[in-house]
């Protein structure tokens, strides 16, 4: 059991976290990853992923009114026409003019949504003009990084598994007895959200994702994106991406693939180009399509982009 | 399955058996045995063409 | 209706077959045949939840505490399995099994026998299936949807195709029956525009059912041929895909939620003006509108799939047919509520469980057209946000409506009226609890916490727990429903009057409380002031 316990860190965190959530709700500061008592979705950081994001609030707001005018109707009737009140059963059981009405505004309403979703679709699907290729393949229960090609050149071999970091592993076993609330990353608890190698990504490029799977349907999904795809053996997804802010990303596989679906995280470091350039060569260097597999993970994505160490979650 | 012996096969125990229905009732179950069939047929079509699809679907090599 | 308690009367009790076995195994009587569809569903229902309460008690809190991933896997698509076909599908065939001929003065479905075939079929299947959780290598853990590769990886798959396979079966005989006693055994004058709306609903389902369960035992069936007979339909190493299961798969799926909403769609419309006192808003429009819903239904399946990677031409077909969908849905609701306006409402039981029903599937319906944005859906689906969607729409919509028909029939069908303070009090709980267990469900898929996962991140504790604290609840709460029940069948002493509620109208009230073992052996005549809808005009 863990030692811990909910209770204790729960209300410990609560303030701060309620403070810092509501902060980030009411400045608009975008939130890479989940953090307690979160009630939103995000705003991601990437050029893209505004567009969902405004989408949930603009249909959650129309939903908000009609839900407003149809409850509220219900419960004035429920309050007037109460047989306790006197009221006497009218007879009428139709009427066309407000059936018309109540046909029509619903149509006019899901007309411009539809246009919205629409426009977003388009930005979506324009894979066109990308800087740089990563394949990205799911298998039971990790997910191997390809870089295909970075502004035009072919990049050889390099490429690497990422899988649940060792430290989450461990907490994770049944009755292992560990906390999960100990599992933290620079002050972040990272519990079932940290690999053993991270994607290293440059930010302001656009990169093409094209995604696969080598056993079962996965899906990469990182919120803060904006998307997920499914990863299908025998199919080649696109999608893209073009990160603004630097920072680390996390995500987690969205379709079950067995038995431990719940552990197959994604972490994506978006550095600055010039850092991205120096991790690359570094990695060019060594190449090795698959560097042996470090044993200090638990903490980190430093250990595995050494020429890397200015970016902050 | 035959429609003249409809609910016979509790014999005394039953109350509604054909003979106790008025001749109009038993108009109508034979009516609907008939509807029965053909909603069947339909159903079983469905089975076939679900697969016989993706037979040949494959067999195209369209997917 | 003097005349048909008169009819009736002399043919109550001594008709019944003496035995139990004769009575219930052998039976052949439509009344019967719907209450051995209800305790089935009643039992499935608990076994069901018994997964869920398994299923939030690991979530309570980050870490696993009391079962592995893979037998969490194992309970999540059971319970998905059990609470559709096991619970709420026989739930709504015995309704209509109960209530079809008694609304349209049938003497009993038009095919007695296959009906009890339907029926017996039922509890084999699901022996069948739940057996595997017994089998080494245990259930089936790849999901209710069975998408492929994942779930030829199973070692029950074979059970679980068959399982399914005889529950198609049964769902088609029900389905075939329910169409053959409604085109044909109605009485002379309850034409078809005169029928109940839920004898409407249960018609259009009933061409779902026939439509669709058949594509479902193709699609299970080509799993079973992949995985032991060597073919390639999904597997992309032979030339096949994955895919084209999940189309195949959705094209039975998508129609299988209006399946199991229709029928509600129907009870509601029935409730809602009975306490009211006032005849349902546009009886037309909502036939249409249900027809309208049924037709849709074919051509939305790849919502279910927006994150498959279509082209960009079908994902926006498929939205905007998913959209459409709110039109007529929403006309449903505003002519429900268009009902009660102007109305003389009381509220018992079953009023309440209707317009809860109304509320929170409304509820659902707000997050389901948020869900057809397909660039918002790359970020709900698979989230907890869709758990939320869908447990808003089967739980707090077609359970509901179910408990609100037990509530509303109970007294014709045992002749007691059940406790109205113990009704309200299971509601009262209900509803409370349903809510703490599902709405944090929306921010947990917001924050971006994937479905079908046995533990999580710390930042998603705080709601988990709050879920779990009310899914808790929730199920105790049904606890109250069996108590009710089991005091109004067996020890209720308050007789129920023929008409019951005040406000009821249509055949069914014309029979006495109990409904006799036998009713309508000779057609009634039907007069139009007597039927809810026997003079429209619109």
């Amino acid at each position: 059991m863990t030692s811990g316990g909910i209770r204790h860190h729960g209300i410990r965190r609560m303030a701060t976290v309620v403070a810092t959530g509501a902060f980030a709700l009411l400045c608009g500061v975008a939130r890479a990853n989940p953090v307690p008592w979160q009630m939103d979705m995000t705003k991601g950081a990437t050029t893209y992923s505004h567009v969902p994001y405004d989408l949930n609030m603009v249909s959650l707001l129309v939903c908000v009114v009609i839900g407003i005018l149809v409850y509220g109707a219900m419960f004035i009737a429920m309050f007037r026409f109460r047989k306790s009140r006197g009221a006497v059963a009218e007879k009428w059981s139709h009427n066309t003019v407000v059936e018309i009405i109540w046909t029509t505004i619903p149509v006019i309403i899901l007309a411009s949504l539809a246009w919205m979703a629409t426009n977003g679709m388009r930005k979506f699907y324009d894979t066109t003009g990308s800087q740089m290729t990563v394949k990205i393949t799911g298998y039971q229960w990790k997910w191997r990084y390809d870089y295909v090609d970075y502004e035009g050149k072919p990049i050889s071999k390099v490429g690497f598994m990422s899988k649940l970091d060792d430290l989450s592993n461990e907490t994770r076993q049944l009755h292992s007895g560990l906390d999960p609330y100990a599992v933290k990353t620079d002050g972040y608890n990272t519990y079932l959200l940290n690999v053993d190698k991270p994607l290293v990504l440059p930010i302001h490029t656009k990169i093409r994702f094209v995604i696969t799977a080598g056993d079962v349907i996965h899906s990469w999904f990182v919120p803060a994106f904006g998307w997920k795809m499914d990863a299908i053996p025998g199919v080649i997804n696109a999608a893209w991406t073009n990160i603004e802010k630097p920072g680390v990303y996390r995500g987690q596989c969205a379709e079950l693939c067995g038995q431990d679906h719940g552990y197959m995280p994604i972490v994506v470091k978006a550095v600055s180009k010039a850092d991205f350039a120096k991790w690359l060569a570094a990695q060019e260097k060594a190449s090795a399509p698959a560097p042996a597999a470090s044993a200090a993970a638990p903490q980190t994505a430093q250990v595995v982009a050494p020429a890397v160490g200015s970016a902050k979650g | 399955m035959d429609g003249s012996s409809q609910a016979n096969i509790s014999g005394n125990r039953m109350v509604l058996d054909q003979q106790a229905l008025d001749p109009e009732q038993s108009r109508r179950l034979r009516r609907a045995r008939r509807t029965a069939m053909i909603a069947g047929a339909v159903a079983v079509s469905f089975f076939v063409f679900s697969i016989a699809q993706l037979l040949w679907v494959q067999h195209m090599g369209l997917r | 209706m003097a005349h048909a308690a008169t009819q009736d009367h002399h043919d109550d009790h001594h008709s019944a077959p003496k035995g139990f076995f004769r009575r219930w195994v052998m039976s052949t009587n439509h009344k019967d045949i719907g209450t051995l569809y209800l305790v089935f569903a009643l039992t499935m229902f608990f076994i069901g939840g018994s997964f869920a309460m398994v299923i939030r008690a690991e979530l309570f809190k980050p870490g696993l505490q009391l079962v592995q991933p893979y037998f969490f896997n194992q309970m999540t698509t059971m319970h998905a399995l059990v609470m559709i076909f096991g619970a709420i599908m026989p739930a709504f065939v015995g309704l209509g099994n109960w209530m079809i001929p008694l609304m349209i003065g049938a003497p009993d479905m038009a095919l007695p026998r296959m009906n009890n075939l339907s029926f017996w079929i039922l509890p084999f299947a699901f022996l069948l299936m739940l057996s595997t959780l017994f089998l080494p290598g245990g259930g089936p853990s790849g999901g209710w949807t069975m998408y492929p590769p994942l779930s030829l990886q199973s070692s029950s798959l074979a059970y679980v195709v068959f399982a399914i396979h005889l529950m198609g079966i049964s769902s088609i005989m029900g389905a075939i029956n329910i169409i053959a006693t409604i085109l044909n055994m109605r009485a002379p004058g309850m034409d078809l525009l005169k029928m109940p709306i839920f004898v409407w609903s249960w018609l259009i389902t009933a061409f779902l059912l026939i439509a669709v369960m058949p594509v479902l035992a193709g699609a299970v069936t080509m799993l079973l041929t992949d995985k032991y007979f060597g073919t390639n339909f999904f597997n992309a190493a032979g030339g096949g895909d994955p895919v084209l299961y999940q189309h195949i798969f959705w094209f039975f799926g998508h129609p299988e939620v209006y399946i199991m909403i229709l029928p509600a769609f129907g009870i509601i419309s029935e409730i809602v003006p009975t306490f009211a006192r006032k005849p349902i808003f546009g009886y037309k429009a909502m036939v249409l509108a249900i027809a309208a819903i049924a037709f849709l239904s074919f051509i939305v399946w790849a919502h279910h799939m927006f994150a498959v990677g279509l082209p960009m031409g079908a994902e926006i077909f498929f939205m905007y047919a998913t959209m459409l969908i709110a039109v007529p849905t929403g006309i449903k609701v505003f002519n429900w509520v268009a009902t009660m306006w102007g109305g003389s409402m009381t509220f018992e039981t079953p009023m309440l469980f209707a317009i809860a029903f109304i509320i929170l599937f409304t509820l659902g319906g707000f997050s389901g057209l948020m869900m057809a944005l397909v660039p918002a859906d790359f970020q709900y689906h698979d989230t907890y946000f869709i758990v939320a969607h869908f447990h808003y729409v089967l739980v707090t919509g077609a359970l509901f409506a179910i408990i609100a028909a037990a509530y509303y029939w109970l007294p014709k069908w045992t002749g007691h009226m059940y406790s109205e303070t113990w009704g309200k009090i299971h509601f009262w709980n209900s509803v409370v609890w349903v809510n703490v267990l599902f709405f944090p469900q929306h921010f947990l898929g917001l924050a971006g916490m994937p479905r079908r996962i046995p533990d999580y991140n710390v930042a998603f504790a705080n709601f988990n727990m709050i879920s779990s604290i009310g899914g808790f609840l929730f199920g105790a709460s049904q606890l109250i429903f069996i108590g009710v029940l089991i005091h109004c069948v067996f020890f209720s002493k308050k007789k129920a009057t023929d008409r019951v509620w005040e406000g009821a109208k249509g055949l069914e009230w014309t029979v006495p409380s109990p409904a006799p073992h036998h009713t309508f052996a000779i057609a009634p005549i039907v007069r139009d002031e007597e039927l809810a809808h026997g003079h429209v005009e619109d």
